[in-house]
């Protein structure tokens, strides 16, 4: 995955599909007229994720069924380079598109504003995927220096960077070692390093996410919250409520209620809820291994669903649902359903992952290998209790890091976070890409 | 005229209280940086016997790192010894080491264990960024000069010269912990798997070794330095697993004679004292093909304070 200067024409393209095709939706009084735009706006936008991104995946899947028909059918692939961020703003310019079918935003009529909402360079290469609703209006306001937003982005940067070079890049060296060659290793090295992907991808995106927050604020923009505490979720539907909301939310709002959401048969809804997470999974790479993550998640929810129906039989939902222990084993348990999930995430293909998961939790009364330097190792464990520490605050409402006032005072605040750019200078290792410029 | 930025900031009501605010967290920051940089200083100086007086100095890489016990050896041979050893330093890394150490002590020691091995003139292999390591005594003038030559970018440079915590890193981090501890222990717990590694290295799975003549002119000007300041030299060549040298056994002796040679010429007292012959065999010493496990690195200590006792006694 490259980026290629040709491909600012693939952008430019997709911004004038959407664009002319909002303009034709958002002015013509024929619903049919509308219709055919939108189609011809999602076919076109979808057509092109699908031959950057998933063309040589659906050649080497159907390969073998090809191999059924005819034995001499060979494995073709063509050599596409993904453009990075596609699968980002494809989707931003598709939210518009559709909203303003669903007359949910008026048409814009300067293709310049619309163009720097589709390619903000601190959203291009990965997201928030931000509406047109919240965005795009921003552009027409006009914007101005204040050292209020100075500070305020600067603090999303600090942290932002905190995580991304001083834990996910760190975590990153472990982890990249054992999923490299996961046979090598014994259950509990495999699960030392599937948990510290879990904080690695965590830190990763989530620390991107803040640096481009922080870096749209300064400008004066206020990005929408995309990460709020995903470890701290008590169930899995809380989990995608916190977790790349942005994404979260444009599945359910342009995939999950068009298939009609909860207003069907249990049945159709059940199918409706894995649909959506099984896209939801593909959306982030051609892959197998993706497809199942999704497929996975799916699978939690609708247990879970069915879980809160047993319950509610027995009698038992409100004594579950308000005691304070169980909130904090469903939270334990949640994270480690999630766990098993990054593992095909992060797998090359499946049958590593399928190792991974059935010997993770086999020969824990083994000390898990620490790496090559075990001073880094113990490091890393004490970096993610630091990180839990302050989300802790966070989850209790005493730290703000986003827009909100923060209860903790002032100078306390300021010595935060100048431990935490000491920290950056004292522990970051030298970046990595960020994990989700690859969707 | 009105200039955007500037207009704003006029117009800024909280712009006074504002820098004042970040006035005040750069001032945190530059005192935080400071005082933790100077803590971190003090404990590496404290694990590698900087500014000391110790009576011995060793200077080497990870090989001598594990090979001997600095407080085994301090107990055996009742003098002080500073362990001035570092991961992955070259020959050029190790000159600088010495001359460090010599421009910071407050008293000269009188035996300088300068480690030597069959890999000493082969530049493949090495660590391109060794000199990160040397990035915490940027200040001391030896050190800056070579750091200045050594960074791929003056970037580099500015940086660790402003960011004071930037010139540590986990490692580094690591040492000074274990200097406030004063934990020189080995911690490479275990036996190597000899029948993997045999295999891997009939397999061409070694680190060949050649020969560099820039790297025999640096050991060159290393003795010659060390004859200069009127010391005694001991070159030690640790053991390592035998079978990475019996592969390449010309090179080996080959390696041997020209550290033999320079050495004659360079530092005519020096010792030369190869414990590969005595201890390649004993596979239950070593954690890896070239670094010893706890026991290897204390039977390797008693040994070599026996040799050093017959040094004195010469």
């Amino acid at each position: 995955m490259y980026w290629r200067w040709e491909y600012i024409f693939l952008i430019l393209f997709e911004n004038s599909i959407n664009f002319y095709a909002g303009l034709r939706i958002g002015t013509s009084l024929n619903d049919k007229v509308k219709k055919k735009w939108l189609i011809f706006a999602l076919v076109t936008n979808l057509g092109l994720l699908f031959f950057f991104k998933y063309f040589n995946f659906a050649l080497t899947s159907l390969t073998p069924l090809a191999q059924v028909f005819n034995p001499r059918v060979q494995p073709y692939i063509v050599n596409i380079i993904l453009p990075i961020g596609i699968s980002f703003h494809t989707f931003t310019t598709l939210s518009y598109t559709m909203d303003v079918y669903r007359k949910k935003h008026q048409v814009e009529n300067s293709f310049v504003k619309f163009s720097l909402y589709v390619t903000f360079f601190p959203l291009l290469l990965a997201g928030p995927i931000e509406r047109a609703t919240n965005l795009l209006d921003q552009f027409s306001t006009k914007k101005n220096f204040s050292s209020e937003q100075l500070i305020e982005g600067c603090k999303l940067i600090i942290w932002g960077l905190f995580k991304k070079v001083v834990i996910a890049d760190r975590l990153a060296i472990y982890v990249n070692q054992i999923y490299g060659n996961p046979h090598s290793y014994s259950g509990s090295t495999l699960l030392l390093a599937t948990m510290f992907f879990a904080f690695q991808i965590y830190c990763d995106f989530s620390g991107y996410t803040d640096i481009a927050t922080g870096s749209a604020r300064i400008l004066g923009f206020r990005l929408m919250q995309n990460f709020n505490l995903p470890y701290m979720a008590d169930s899995i539907g809380n989990f995608w409520k916190r977790w790349h909301i942005s994404l979260s939310s444009w599945f359910a709002d342009y995939l999950y209620k068009p298939l009609g959401g909860n207003r069907v048969s249990k049945s159709r809804w059940m199918l409706n809820i894995f649909i959506v997470f099984a896209v939801s999974g593909l959306w982030h790479g051609a892959n197998w291994t993706f497809i199942i993550w999704g497929a996975l998640h799916g699978f939690y929810y609708l247990l879970e669903y069915m879980g809160s129906l047993l319950l509610k039989f027995v009698g038992l939902e409100q004594r579950v649902t308000r005691s304070k222990i169980m909130h904090k084993l469903r939270i334990v348990a949640v994270f480690f359903l999630v766990l098993i999930a990054w593992v095909f995430f992060r797998s090359i293909n499946i049958q590593d992952a399928f190792y991974i998961t059935s010997h993770m939790f086999t020969g824990l009364n083994r000390m898990p290998y620490l790496g090559s330097s075990a001073f880094d190792t113990v490091l890393n464990i004490m970096l993610i209790l630091l990180l839990y520490s302050i989300q802790i605050l966070q989850y209790k409402g005493l730290f703000s890091i986003y827009y909100t006032p923060s209860k903790t005072p002032a100078f306390l605040r300021y010595v935060g976070y100048a431990i935490l750019l000491v920290l950056i200078g004292l522990l970051g290792v030298n970046s990595r890409e960020f994990i989700y410029f690859q969707f | 005229m009105q200039i955007p930025l500037f207009t704003d900031l006029i117009n800024d009501k909280l712009i006074k209280k504002n820098l004042l605010r970040i006035g005040l967290f750069l001032v945190i920051v530059i005192i935080l940086d400071y005082f933790v940089s100077v803590i971190l200083l003090q404990g590496v100086d404290l694990n590698y016997g900087l500014k000391g007086d110790s009576d011995i100095l060793m200077i080497g890489h990870s090989h001598l790192m594990l090979a001997l016990d600095k407080e085994l050896l301090e107990k055996r041979s009742r003098l002080k010894v500073a362990k001035y050893t570092r991961e992955g330093v070259n020959v050029s890394d190790r000159r600088v080491m010495i001359k460090h150490y010599f421009s910071t002590c407050t008293k000269k020691p009188g035996i300088v264990v300068l480690s030597i091995d069959p890999w000493l003139f082969s530049s493949e292999g090495l660590s391109k960024n060794s000199y990160l390591l040397f990035l915490p005594f940027i200040d001391t003038p030896e050190v800056r000069d070579y750091i200045k030559e050594s960074v791929p970018k003056n970037f580099d440079y500015l940086k660790a010269k402003w960011i004071r915590c930037s010139r540590f890193n986990s490692t580094l981090l690591n040492a000074s912990i274990r200097g406030y501890l004063k934990n020189w222990d080995n911690l490479k717990i275990g036996v190597l798997d000899t029948v993997i590694l045999k295999h891997e290295i009939a397999n061409g799975s070694y680190r060949a070794i050649t020969f560099n003549h820039d790297l025999m002119e640096d050991f060159s000007n290393t003795l010659h330095f060390l004859k200069g300041e009127n010391v005694k030299v001991i070159l030690l060549n640790t053991p390592v697993f035998k079978p990475i040298i019996t592969i390449q056994d010309h090179q080996y002796n080959r390696a041997m004679q020209i550290i033999d040679s320079i050495a004659q010429v360079s530092c005519p007292d020096a010792s030369i004292i190869d414990l590969v012959p005595l201890f390649s065999d004993n596979n239950s010493l070593f954690f890896d093909p070239i670094h010893l496990n706890p026991t290897g690195q204390k039977v390797i200590t008693e040994y070599f304070s026996e040799v050093l006792d017959s040094i004195f006694l010469k």
